[in-house]
């Protein structure tokens, strides 16, 4: 019996190196660089982060995710690591908070014990996490937000696309190309607290009120999940005989709403429009090469930006700007393959 | 006729137990060959070793001569040996059909037909003259159903030697004469049939030898045509055994209970015994046996009283004249009624916690105050009790689990004389309990009933429940049929009234 | 080994809080853990583990699982189980934000009622899994489902913030979650002080002798006169108004009434259970074997997470040693 215990505590242990000072993604896509394990000699005692003109050569990053069942989060964290790749004084540390509130709460607490020198994170939902991102910021860790906000302003930067403009586009071009004499439209929409979709949303209508005749005739939540959206569509669809188009504010919902509609083989009287437009084989781009959707907007996860923000404020010792809007594209058929190529898909 | 099979010297002991003790049966092609024996004789030990279910015992078997090994019931399967449970073995969820055919269906690339086995299955019962459609669910038929179904499914296994173990002990006269039909055309087949059952008529009506039995011993065999029931009654008794112990009684203390006309009605399904127009009294101080034979109803006749079939018990009840409503064991420990399980283990004690606790599980109300276990006062009590019943245990917090089974009986006792009843009732108080602790709790009961308890007694050992009485009442088949003060008690009696049938008062 | 085991679980100690401690097998792996954790949480010479923040931090995650681990011991005592205790917590956690928020309630009818949806709740359950007859994985698989669509029925399917302050929700029920003198959590403040009542309730009371009695040999218990259904009842009320105590301090905690928190929060509550050495037939297991197991839980989390552990591998060890906890407690039930 002392044996297993025993033999537990080394695989314990054991899985503590292995992944010790863990880079490793959680997508198998990027590969991973070797950080090794040298202590620096130069670290100060003073383990407060605040102070940006210390010579450290290692910075420790935490990535708080909100919820890694998002392949466009999965994107996220590769394009974060990827680019972490050109910055080898850089450590990110990894937690996926899998959609709860608490859970997200509890990763931020830990890098606070770890005293780590910066946070990125995006937030499961504003208010939740809004404490205990300040206490983060009050005791001098800067946080750089993805995609999500929270309320109030103790964040050091904000890096996501202006979903309220991505809903715009998205709404003028329905209105417009895909149903200009009108139509009926049945909404999905993502987890309900969540800033992004609210944007998104709050765009979308604006967009397509240049068109009277375009109609919003239902509208349902599948919290940014795709199965959920199968299900979803398909009471929506089954309450609703006419409907023109569907349009979901996430590709992977839309991919569930046209699943919904082909298992009932209405599939080709609607159209689907998304949001996210990942350049992957799973992603909205392949989707509308192929054909089944006719509009996703590009979301760019600003993974990048992120880390690009970061080597400006902890290396160079530059002050951030507290906004950054990421910039959006369209694509439809007539630009979907030549997009998948030019954003880097294979 | 040739002899079919032979049992040699055959001894088998459980523990320290000698259940069967050099004992020789055998039985002839196209015979019936009634077992008999009281409660505990060891036919069922006997039969059990012979369809299988027993790997270990002394002694030899032959049939047709060859000497065989019987180890598992497999084998006793392969060797024609077949079985017909008195607790039947049916799967209640499966039709009929499926479970005549159980394990042995005809399959096709591993499909069972359904069609061939119901059709099988029809002529079967047909021939019982059973008229049971073979894909009905087993659960949904009549006990007396049931039963022919079992019967039906050994009948299906075309073997040598059959053995019925109580084969009519719930169904109807008219399916009774149809079994009989069968089993005589089975005879003229030469299949050997090996009868077990109490009822005496019947004996006689089918079978050709007797075979009896008593406290794992061989006793005789006979010809039917030549014997009588009173001549195997006192082959199954032996000698009449004296009292043990001298009682004067000559007056009686007051009435502590009362039963009037109880019935009993269980539900479809269970396997208990229906109790028709039950009446008696008990006094303060008296000593009342209950015997009858296994499946008689004396059990369910303690639990009614216990209140522990509220919804399908019907009766009135007096406690020292008061009518009571005894609507669960709560209300009959309320007015003074304990209970001592026949079985400790599944009914009577929560192994994983302590002696003590054990005990004081029908008192928690007394021995709390606000809600909170008062542990000292507690404490005292049981070490009184262990104490006071000799109970071998190192402390009061030794779980229950880990007592021997004469020591867990006496636990229970120690429960429910803690209760200070003014009637206890004793399910089999000392079976599986060694010699010694038996005379100590038969001293115990003599005292509590010189202290005037009244203690309601049911024992399956007849000696013990003669010695212990003042007065015995006799059930069978859910009726009083006898009722005996001690004076008059010899073992005859009581088992000529445990054997008589429905109108044969 | 078995003779040894047997003579070892021969006796119950002493009717004590501290008694039952020592019985519990968990202590062993937490020990393990807790050294596991001094040695391997150590980054530029700084023990990130063995600091008063990490161990409150870590208590305070455990408080709201922890709390209803204790309810659910309870009733997997009795041999039964619980599954809506996540969505209660969900229930009332956005239906005390409602009433604060939406209708203006103050913090002590708020919590009076929220206890009281608790104990509602769990009067449900206990009635139809007694007089109906019913499984209580089955009725309690169907209530989870019910608390939840109440819980979003009653916010419109959006979580309901809390804001304090006048006109808003009352100050004090922020105190849920605040830090006494800036390090301990009230929450952890209120699961200790639960997991000792209900211990002290198990050990010490006519009530606990018959929860163990029911759930060792619920037949036995019956045939003693103990009233077998209206314990089985009480035992589930109580189990989900700790769940409707979780819901508030986790509002207070996330600052929100979530109608879809507690997903997955009963799974947690019987991992805790049972890697603390309650036995899931029944009849065996103690309260304070559930502290155990509800803080090993956390400091699994906290360990790999102060490591950076990669997130699914984290999933993968605590499934092993949830397996690993049980088969070492079921060692001793072979008996």
């Amino acid at each position: 019996m002392k044996k297993s215990i025993l033999g537990l505590a080394i695989l314990l242990v054991v899985s503590m190196f292995s992944t010790g000072c863990s880079t490793a993604a959680t997508a198998t896509k990027s590969t991973v660089p070797d950080v090794s394990e040298t202590n620096s000699e130069s670290v100060t005692e003073d383990t407060s982060a605040a102070s940006q003109t210390e010579t450290k050569d290692k910075f420790v990053i935490g990535m708080a995710q909100c919820n890694l069942g998002e392949p466009w989060r999965v994107a996220m964290n590769d394009q974060i690591a990827l680019a972490a790749k050109d910055y080898p004084m850089f450590e990110i540390v990894y937690s996926d908070a899998a959609q709860d509130n608490s859970k997200q709460i509890a990763d931020i607490e830990n890098f606070i014990q770890m005293d780590v020198d910066l946070i990125i994170t995006s937030p499961n939902e504003s208010k939740p996490l809004t404490n205990v991102i300040k206490k983060a910021y009050d005791a001098g860790i800067p946080v750089i937000l993805l995609d999500r906000k929270i309320e109030g302003d103790s964040y050091t930067q904000f890096i996501g696309a202006d979903n309220v403009l991505m809903g715009l586009e998205a709404g003028k071009y329905v209105a417009e190309t895909l149903l200009p004499d009108g139509g009926k439209v049945l909404e999905i929409k993502g987890l309900e607290g969540t800033s992004g979709g609210i944007d998104r949303d709050k765009g979308f209508r604006e967009g397509i009120a240049s068109n009277p005749k375009v109609e919003i005739i239902a509208v349902s939540n599948a919290d940014w999940l795709r199965e959920k959206a199968i299900t979803i569509a398909e009471e929506m669809l089954q309450a609703n005989e006419e409907v023109d188009l569907i349009i979901t504010l996430n590709d992977p919902m839309t991919e569930g709403a046209y699943i919904a509609a082909k298992n009932m083989g209405r599939e080709k009287d609607i159209m689907f429009v998304g949001f996210d437009a990942l350049p992957t084989p799973d992603g909205g781009i392949k989707s509308v090469m192929e054909g089944r959707m006719s509009l996703t907007l590009v979301y760019p996860t600003g993974g990048k930006e992120a880390i690009e923000s970061a080597y400006a404020l902890l290396v160079e010792g530059k002050t951030l700007e507290k906004n950054i809007t990421l910039g959006t594209e369209l694509i439809t058929p007539e630009n979907a393959e030549d997009a998948y190529i030019r954003y880097g898909g294979e | 006729m040739e002899t079919l099979l032979q049992m040699k010297n055959i001894s088998k002991s459980f523990a320290a137990v000698k259940a069967l003790n050099d004992v020789n049966f055998d039985l002839h092609t196209g015979e019936v060959h009634a077992l008999m024996g009281e409660n505990g004789a060891g036919k069922s030990t006997l039969m059990n070793i012979l369809s299988g279910g027993i790997s270990f015992f002394d002694g030899d078997i032959f049939i047709e001569g060859q000497r065989v090994h019987i180890k598992t019931p497999v084998q006793a399967q392969r060797l024609g040996i077949a079985k017909i449970h008195q607790e039947l073995q049916l799967v209640p969820y499966m039709t009929v059909a499926e479970n005549i055919y159980m394990g042995r269906e005809k399959s096709r690339f591993g499909f069972v037909s359904d069609t061939w086995m119901n059709k099988e299955a029809a002529e079967c019962l047909a021939q019982l003259e059973v008229n049971i459609d073979p894909s009905t669910l087993v659960k949904d038929l009549r006990v007396g159903e049931q039963q022919m179904v079992e019967i039906a499914k050994a009948l299906n296994m075309h073997s040598k030697i059959l053995i019925m173990d109580e084969p009519t002990s719930a169904i109807s006269k008219a399916e009774t004469g149809h079994l009989f039909t069968v089993i005589n055309k089975l005879k003229a087949q030469g299949v050997g049939i090996i009868y077990i059952t109490h009822r005496m008529e019947e004996v006689f009506l089918i079978s050709d030898r007797l075979t009896v039995m008593r406290d794992g011993v061989y006793v005789d065999t006979v010809n039917a045509k030549e014997s009588s029931e009173e001549k195997i009654i006192s082959m199954m008794v032996g000698r009449d055994i004296k009292a043990m112990s001298v009682k004067n009684k000559d007056v009686l203390g007051k009435e502590v209970m009362r039963v009037e006309n109880l019935n009993f009605s269980p539900k479809e399904g269970s396997f208990k015994r229906s109790l028709k127009d039950v009446s008696f009294t008990i006094h303060a101080g008296e000593v009342v046996g209950i015997a009858g034979l296994m499946g008689a109803g004396r059990t369910e006749l303690c639990e009614c009283v216990f209140g522990v079939h509220p919804k399908t018990s019907t009766g009135n009840f007096y406690i020292e004249n008061k009518k009571v409503n005894l609507r669960s064991p709560g209300d009959a420990i309320n007015h003074g009624i304990s209970f001592a399980t026949e079985d400790r283990k599944s009914q009577g004690l929560v192994l994983q916690r302590s002696i003590g606790e054990n005990m004081s599980l029908p008192l928690l109300k007394l021995f709390s105050k606000l809600g909170f276990m008062q542990v000292q006062l507690e404490k005292k009590r049981w070490v009184e009790k262990i104490r006071q019943l000799n109970i071998k245990t190192p402390s009061s917090k030794t779980l229950a689990g880990a007592l021997s089974g004469g020591n867990q009986q006496k636990v229970i006792l120690g429960r429910w004389l803690l209760t200070n009843p003014k009637l206890l009732i004793l399910d089999e108080p000392t079976r599986g309990i060694d010699v010694g602790a038996k005379s100590e709790i038969y001293k115990l009961i003599d005292q509590l009933a010189e202290q005037g308890m009244a203690i309601l007694v049911v024992s399956s050992e007849m000696p013990e429940l003669i010695a212990l009485s003042d007065r015995v009442i006799v059930l069978c088949e859910g009726r009083i049929t006898g009722g005996f003060l001690r004076e008059d008690i010899t073992q005859e009696k009581l088992l000529m009234a445990a054997t008589r049938m429905e109108g044969n008062k | 080994m078995k003779q040894l085991q047997i003579k070892m679980g021969n006796t119950i100690s002493k009717n004590n809080i501290m008694g039952s401690v020592k019985k519990v097998q968990s202590v062993f792996g937490l020990i393990i853990l807790l050294i596991i954790a001094s040695f391997v949480c150590v980054k530029n010479g700084k023990n990130l583990f063995l600091d008063w923040r990490n161990i409150m931090n870590v208590l305070r995650a455990v408080s709201e699982n922890g709390i209803i681990a204790v309810g659910m011991t309870m009733v997997i005592l009795l041999g039964g189980i619980d599954l809506s205790v996540g969505s209660v917590l969900g229930l009332v956690g956005t239906g005390s934000a409602a009433l604060m928020m939406n209708n203006h309630f103050g913090f002590v009818p708020t919590i009076i009622i929220g206890l009281g949806i608790g104990c509602v709740y769990g009067l449900f359950n206990g009635v139809v899994i007694t007089k109906m007859k019913m499984q209580p994985f089955l009725v309690t698989l169907a209530s989870m489902s019910m608390a939840r669509g109440i819980a979003r029925i009653w916010s419109n399917g959006a979580g309901i913030p809390l804001s304090y302050g006048d006109g808003l929700a009352p100050v004090q029920f922020e105190y849920l979650q605040i830090r006494i003198g800036g390090l301990i959590p009230v929450p952890a403040i209120i699961f200790v002080a639960v997991a000792i009542i209900f211990s002290i309730v198990l050990n010490r009371t006519k009530f606990g002798r018959q929860i163990y009695a029911i759930g060792g040999n619920e037949r036995a218990a019956f045939l003693a006169g103990i009233r077998v259904h209206r314990i089985k009842i009480f035992v589930f009320m109580i189990c989900a108004t700790l769940s409707a105590l979780s819901g508030m301090i986790h509002a207070a905690q996330v600052s929100q009434g979530g109608p879809n928190d507690g997903i997955g929060y009963e799974l947690n509550a019987v991992a805790a259970v049972c890697i603390g050495g309650t036995s899931l037939a029944g009849g065996k297991g103690t309260i304070a074997g559930t502290v155990i197991g509800a803080v090993i839980l956390g400091l699994l989390d906290n360990i790999m997470g102060l490591n950076g552990v990669n997130s699914n591998l984290q999933l993968i060890v605590k499934g092993l040693i949830l397996i690993l906890a049980v088969f070492l407690q079921a060692d001793k039930q072979r008996d």
